[in-house]
């Protein structure tokens, strides 16, 4: 069966332990990366560094966003992602506390497939994971390898 | 001429002495008895040479002393006292509306003219009674703008007598000119007529005094944008060294996005007037700044014109721009920790909950609890901040229709409380944003169905009144009721009367209300019994109050 492979840009190592458990939780075939902000997010995108090898970094279907991020922001490293020819294919789902107006409108400004705020209840997270799998996994066609 | 009989002297003496008392006592109160006084006599000056019997009229600090008028008017006719007496009434009239405005004016009016019936039977002038009918008492000055009133009424009578002089330079000058040039005068060089007050002050140089010290800018500016006219103020906003400078510049070149001026022009063109838009500029030095701008299209020496009246909002912007920056990443960055104790405890509880015991099974409910608590008390937080700061447009809105979803919304507490809901047969509609409308009544009605008394029905009733100038709402329950010495502890964030457990909530909810109704220029209010009920108004204004700059 297929999987879903996801990057996850994310700084705070309690979320990110949150989003394991909820991928977990959700049922969902898939293979979650982890990277901690957004020059590392590039590095693994382009496979430099320690990412040099393409089983460290396989291709994501998807990137999950936090916006807050230290050093390269989010929003920086979304520009960067969609005004790369190689990698503006891979949808960026934005996976933010954020409810400023302006942080979404640049987000969707900047090519952000879609914005999704993180709930604080985790049943209700683990809800926006279940169906943010399923959809990116079952509903949706994705740009073709390579 | 034959002259009436004494008697017609004593009434006249009496109604007219009565008259400017009451007009003193009309207009003593708001401008001070010095500038009253100065009003008075430049009054009766102004009228001498028509009247001279107004000269023997003695005013002073205290208003007129009825015996000079009296004396007065001993020998003189009847029908000439009569005029006079009204011309000066009229002059006064005139100045008071120059110096506190039509409803200042309106004021003075009614009373006046209510005197004028209560006189028996000489001085009531046939249209009298319907007029004083029509002109409902206006709205009495805020004692707060006393001070404002005194300065303006000391500026107008500065600028009255300063117009005098100029008048009679220009007279000698005229005369001057007439004499050299030995043509026949033209009818605007013929001596002038009596002059009407309301004439006088609304001239050319009234105008050019208050265009000089306005605290706003004023910026005169044909169809292609060039500056035609502009104060001293406009100048120092846009950071020219002076006015004439200003003269002759371009507006465009002061846009941060020329293109807006465009925008201004096409709506101009379908809304003669606009109030309090917003705009970026550009000073001449450089600055970027903020203006609000209210502009019309005039006709400025034959050429189709724009006015705009402009005012520097850069700082508070910014300042609001400031609170809203940190009420966005206040309520974000204390989300996060938020997540980890809802998600480990709830981790807790479902991986670890056996080798917890009960106590530690509770706890873990408690910090779930909490953590969903804080989140809604920072939804509270950014909800407050927000009002009056994002654009909601005031619409036309029918209050049922905000009531039916309301109501709709809170049908589970409804049938879950058994509560009664009485809504008035009839509704206005008004003009409000109708989020914040459903917001203030969700609010209300959600309040009135949670402190219901145990043991009793709760009923509800919504009710509203029509006043002259605004609607006034309320919303009645048989609840619990407050005590008075809470009343204003209820419309302070996060004050509760109440622990969480007794009744759940953050606190925020009628403080929202409160900056809702406030920032839309109504007043809210409550009234209640301890263990009775509790009945919550609040006030819509008829017309849309000015609107928070955002």
């Amino acid at each position: 069966m297929r999987q879903l492979t996801v990057l996850l840009v994310e700084d705070n190592p309690r979320d990110v332990r949150l989003t394991q458990r909820a991928f977990k939780q959700a049922g969902l075939p898939h293979d979650l990366r982890v990277v901690r902000d957004g020059d590392e997010a590039l590095a693994y995108l382009h496979r430099e560094g320690a990412y040099k090898e393409s089983e460290t970094a396989p291709r994501p279907d998807v990137i999950l966003l936090d916006l807050n991020l230290p050093r390269m922001g989010g929003h920086e490293l979304l520009r960067a992602v969609k005004q790369d020819n190689r990698l503006r294919q891979v949808p960026i789902i934005v996976l933010t506390t954020s409810e400023r107006p302006d942080d979404v409108r640049l987000a969707y400004d900047a090519g952000a497939n879609a914005y999704l705020l993180k709930p604080v209840e985790f049943s209700r997270f683990t809800e926006v994971i279940g169906q943010l799998g399923k959809f990116w996994l079952e509903t949706v066609e994705l740009p073709p390898e390579g | 001429m034959v002259r009436d009989d004494q008697a017609w002297q004593t009434t006249t003496a009496q109604f007219y002495g009565q008259l400017y008392a009451c007009v003193w006592q009309n207009l003593e109160p708001f401008l001070g008895a010095s500038t009253t006084y100065e009003l008075l006599s430049l009054s009766g000056q102004a009228l001498h040479e028509a009247y001279p019997f107004l000269a023997r009229l003695q005013w002073s600090t205290v208003g007129l002393d009825s015996t000079s008028l009296a004396q007065a008017i001993a020998t003189e006719e009847r029908a000439h006292v009569e005029a006079g007496c009204e011309q000066l009434l009229q002059y006064v009239q005139g100045l008071t509306q120059e110096i506190g405005g039509v409803l200042f004016a309106q004021r003075l009016h009614v009373a006046t003219e209510q005197l004028r019936l209560a006189f028996e039977p000489a001085f009531s002038r046939p249209a009298a009674p319907e007029e004083v009918e029509r002109l409902a008492t206006p709205v009495q000055p805020q004692e707060a703008a006393l001070p404002l009133f005194q300065s303006m009424g000391q500026q107008a009578i500065l600028l009255y007598r300063r117009l005098q002089e100029q008048r009679a330079a220009t007279a000698q000058a005229q005369a001057a000119l007439q004499k050299v040039q030995r043509t026949p005068p033209s009818p605007s060089e013929m001596p002038q007529p009596l002059v009407v007050p309301a004439d006088l002050a609304r001239s050319e140089a009234f105008y050019h005094s208050l265009f000089d010290l306005s605290p706003d800018g004023v910026i005169v500016a044909d169809i292609n944008g060039t500056i035609v006219q502009a104060n001293p103020r406009a100048a120092e906003i846009l950071e020219f060294d002076s006015p004439q400078e200003l003269i002759g510049s371009n507006v465009i070149e002061l846009y941060v996005h020329p293109e807006d001026r465009a925008v201004l022009l096409e709506q101009i063109a379908q809304h003669p007037r606009l109030e309090g838009r917003r705009g970026d500029f550009r000073t001449r030095r450089g600055k970027a700044i903020i203006v609000t701008a209210s502009s019309r299209l005039i006709d400025y020496e034959g050429q189709p014109c724009l006015l705009s009246v402009f005012r520097d909002i850069t700082e508070r912007a910014r300042l609001q721009q400031e609170m809203q920056d940190f009420a966005y990443s206040a309520s974000h960055d204390l989300q996060a920790p938020l997540r980890t104790f809802e998600g480990y405890a709830r981790w807790l509880l479902e991986d670890y909950g056996n080798v917890l015991d009960s106590t530690g099974r509770q706890l873990c409910e408690e910090i779930i609890d909490d953590a969903l608590h804080m989140k809604k008390l920072l939804d509270g937080l950014l909800e407050y901040s927000r009002i009056g700061r994002l654009h909601t447009q005031a619409v036309a809105v029918d209050v049922r229709k905000v009531l039916d979803r309301v109501l709709h919304d809170l049908q589970l507490e409804i049938a879950d409380t058994g509560a009664i809901v009485h809504v008035p047969e009839s509704l206005p509609t008004v003009l409000y944003p109708e989020v914040r409308l459903t917001q203030i009544f969700s609010n209300l009605l959600s309040n009135a169905l949670k402190f219901m008394a145990p043991g009793k029905r709760p009923e509800i009733t919504l009710g509203y009144t029509e006043h002259e100038r605004y609607y006034r709402f309320t919303v009645s329950d048989n609840g619990i009721g407050i005590a008075p010495e809470h009343f204003g502890r209820i419309f302070e964030i996060f004050k509760r009367l109440h622990t969480r457990e007794e009744y759940p909530g953050t606190g925020a909810g009628l403080t929202i209300v409160k900056k809702i109704v406030e920032s839309h220029g109504g007043q809210i209010g409550v009234e209640s019994v301890p263990s009775e009920g509790s009945t919550f108004w609040f006030t819509i204004p008829k017309t849309e109050a000015p609107s928070c700059a955002s």
